[in-house]
C-alpha cells in the first residue's frame, strides 16, 4: 500500500521533545538528563514531581565530576532495555575505578536514591572483600581503626565458626 | 562541605584519597555491604575494625544478611545398620566440584548430653537454624546453628514436626502434636516461655522422618493417618499457614492412586524455594511444581524414565525390578540438573536436557550402605539461639 504524497513537510506530527531536566553540582557545574532517565533517582523523581515548574535542580552534596558520571549512568539504564546482555559489561566497566571514585558512587547513589547504582556499587566493594584476610582488608580499604589486642583476643574467641 | 575545603587546598585533597573510604558511607550502606558476604568471610569482617564488629552483632544485620542468603539442601544419610550412638552428621552438596564437604559445625546433635543413649533424626530447618529429634528413650529435641555453634536440648511431650519463624510476633515457634484416641491434636508454641496454643484436631499426622517443605510462609507435609493408614487422595497434602496458624488438607497432584499403593511413593521437596511433588511410578519419576498456591495448580516438570536412562549405568546391574527405584529421592535441583539419591547405590546427578547421569562419589562408603537420606533447606545464618525467646 503506498500512502499518499504528502502536500506538506508537516503532514506526520512531530516527535515529542524529550523533557530535560538540568542538575547543578556542588562545586556549580550543571548538567542536562533526560526525564526518564532522571527517574531512576527516587529522590529526582519526588523532586521532579514536587517541582514541576522549574526543571533546574540542585544537587549539592555531590560534585560535577561525580554527578556527570552518575548521569551518564542513569541514562544508560533508562535506554537499556531489561535483559540487555551488554548492559553487564557495561556496569563492568563503569566501576572499574579506584576506590575513592568507587565510595563517591555508592555516596551518590544513596542520596539520590538509585537502587540499580547503590546494588552495582556495594556488590562491588563486597567483591572485593571476598576471599581476603582482616589485614588485607584494611590494608585495601585503608581501614585504621583497628581493635585493641583485648579485643582482638576476643574476637578471635568468639570465631570458631564452622564454616573456615 | 570538605569538597569546598578540597578545593581551596589541594594537598587536602590527596590526603583524602588516603582515607578509610567507609568512614564516608552511613551504617545502613555499610551493613549492605558486609549483608553480601559469606558466613565465613563475615568472620574476617569482624576483626577489620570495632565498627564492622559491631555492625556485624545486631540482629538487624542478621536478618539483613538472611535475606540476602541463598539456601541449599542439608542432608542427613540414614544408614542401613543405624545403631545406637552412631555418630551422625549432616552434609551439604557442593554442585561446582565431586568432593561433598561435611558440615564441620554440625556435629552430632547433643553429644555433649546423652548421645549414647539416642538416634538423633533431622527435623526440618529455619533461617539456618536445624531442629532435631531423638526417639530412645524419650522425646529429646535439639536445635542447633552450626555457624555460631550454639545449641539447646530440651525435653518435651509429643512430636515435633515443624519449626517456623511467626512474623507477628516475630519469634520463633514449634509445631507438635500428640495423638489421641480422636485424632491427631496439634499445637504452637515457643521454648522459653513455653506456652502452647491449640490449633486444631485432626485425624492425620505428617510422615515420619520426612521434612516439612516450607515455602512463603506455609509448611507441607504429605501425611498419613492413624497407624500410618494411608488417607484418601484428596487429604494427602497438609498445609499450615504459620501466619493464622490454620491448617488445610490439599491433594495431590496427578492422578489418584489405586487404592492398594496409595501414594506412599510420593512425597514433597522443596527446592530453591518452591515446592515441588515427585513420585515413582513404575519405572518413571514424576515431577511437578506448586506453581500457585492460592489455586493449589501444580505443573508437571518432567518424567524420567528411570529405566532408559540409568540403564547405562553400572549402579543398575543390580536392578532386578521396578520396585528397585521406589526409594529413589529428589534432592536439589539447579541448571537444568537434577539431584537424586538412590538407596544403596548413592547419588547421581541427571542432566535434564541430555538426560544423562553421573555418579557423585562422597567418600562416605565407610559408613557403610545408606539407606535414605533426610533433606532440609539450609542457610549459613548467625541467627542466635537467643532468639528463640
Amino acid at each position: 500500500m503506498s500512502s499518499p504524497p504528502s502536500a506538506s513537510a508537516s503532514s506526520s506530527p512531530p516527535p515529542c521533545p524529550k523533557k530535560m531536566i538540568t542538575l547543578r553540582s556542588s562545586d556549580g557545574a550543571t548538567f542536562e538528563i533526560e526525564e526518564t532517565a532522571a527517574l531512576q533517582s527516587k529522590t529526582l523523581e519526588n523532586m521532579i514531581h514536587e517541582n514541576c515548574a522549574s526543571t533546574l535542580i540542585p544537587v549539592p552534596n555531590i560534585t560535577g565530576e561525580v554527578l556527570a558520571r552518575v548521569v551518564e549512568f542513569c541514562s544508560k539504564h533508562a535506554e537499556a532495555g531489561v535483559d540487555d546482555e551488554s548492559l553487564g559489561a557495561w556496569d563492568e566497566e563503569f566501576v572499574a575505578v579506584d576506590h575513592t571514585t568507587l565510595f563517591d558512587y555508592i555516596r551518590a547513589a544513596n542520596f539520590l536514591e538509585i537502587p540499580t547504582l547503590l546494588d552495582l556499587g556495594c556488590q562491588t566493594v563486597a567483591d572485593m572483600i571476598k576471599g581476603k584476610t582482616p589485614d588485607e582488608i584494611k590494608k585495601t580499604f585503608k581501614i585504621t581503626t583497628a581493635c585493641t589486642p583485648e579485643e582482638e583476643e576476643e574476637v578471635r574467641g568468639e570465631n570458631q565458626w564452622a564454616f573456615e | 562541605m570538605h569538597m569546598e575545603i578540597s578545593r581551596c587546598f589541594p594537598w587536602l585533597s590527596r590526603h583524602r584519597r588516603k582515607q578509610d573510604g567507609f568512614k564516608t558511607l552511613p551504617d545502613d550502606v555499610v551493613m549492605d555491604v558486609l549483608s553480601r558476604l559469606e558466613v565465613d568471610q563475615l568472620g574476617h569482617a569482624k576483626r577489620v575494625c570495632r565498627s564492622w564488629r559491631a555492625l556485624i552483632g545486631t540482629a538487624h544485620f542478621t536478618r539483613v544478611h538472611l535475606q540476602r542468603a541463598s539456601s541449599v539442601p542439608v542432608i542427613s544419610p540414614m544408614f542401613f545398620d543405624r545403631k545406637v550412638g552412631d555418630r551422625g552428621f549432616l552434609f551439604f552438596p557442593n554442585w561446582s566440584s565431586q568432593v561433598k564437604k561435611p558440615i564441620r559445625g554440625a556435629k552430632s546433635p547433643g553429644f555433649r548430653y546423652i548421645t549414647t543413649m539416642c538416634i538423633w533424626d533431622l527435623l526440618g530447618c529455619c533461617d539456618g537454624l536445624l531442629i532435631f529429634s531423638a526417639i530412645l528413650p524419650f522425646s529429646i529435641y535439639e536445635i542447633q546453628n552450626p555457624v555460631t555453634q550454639e545449641e539447646i536440648v530440651w525435653e518435651q511431650d509429643g512430636s515435633i514436626c515443624g519449626f517456623f519463624l511467626q512474623s507477628l510476633p516475630n519469634k520463633y515457634r514449634l509445631l507438635s502434636y500428640r495423638e489421641t484416641p480422636n485424632g491427631f491434636l496439634y499445637h504452637t508454641g515457643g521454648l522459653w516461655p513455653a506456652a502452647w496454643k491449640n490449633v486444631g484436631m485432626f485425624p492425620y499426622r505428617p510422615r515420619e522422618q520426612e521434612t516439612p517443605s516450607g515455602v512463603e510462609g506455609r509448611l507441607h507435609w504429605m501425611v498419613v493417618g492413624k497407624e500410618g493408614m494411608s488417607t484418601p487422595c484428596s487429604h494427602s497434602i497438609m498445609v499450615f499457614s504459620t501466619r493464622e496458624s490454620k491448617f488445610c488438607f490439599m491433594p495431590h497432584p496427578g492422578d489418584s492412586c489405586p487404592s492398594s499403593d496409595g501414594h506412599s511413593n510420593m512425597h514433597l521437596v522443596e527446592m530453591k524455594g518452591r515446592v515441588y511433588v515427585y513420585a515413582i511410578r513404575d519405572k518413571l519419576m514424576l515431577i511437578w511444581v506448586l506453581e500457585d498456591y492460592a489455586s493449589w495448580h501444580w505443573v508437571k516438570k518432567c518424567d524420567i524414565d528411570l529405566e532408559r536412562d540409568f540403564n547405562q549405568h553400572p549402579a543398575s546391574e543390580s536392578v532386578t525390578s521396578y520396585s528397585d527405584y521406589k526409594g529413589m529421592q529428589l534432592i536439589d535441583s539447579q541448571d537444568g540438573e537434577l539431584l537424586l539419591f538412590w538407596p544403596h547405590r548413592g547419588f547421581f546427578r541427571y542432566n535434564l536436557r541430555s538426560r544423562t547421569i553421573t555418579q557423585v562419589m562422597l567418600g562416605l562408603s565407610r559408613y557403610g550402605m545408606m539407606s535414605r537420606v533426610v533433606v532440609a533447606e539450609f542457610k549459613s545464618s548467625l541467627v542466635s539461639l537467643k532468639d528463640l525467646q
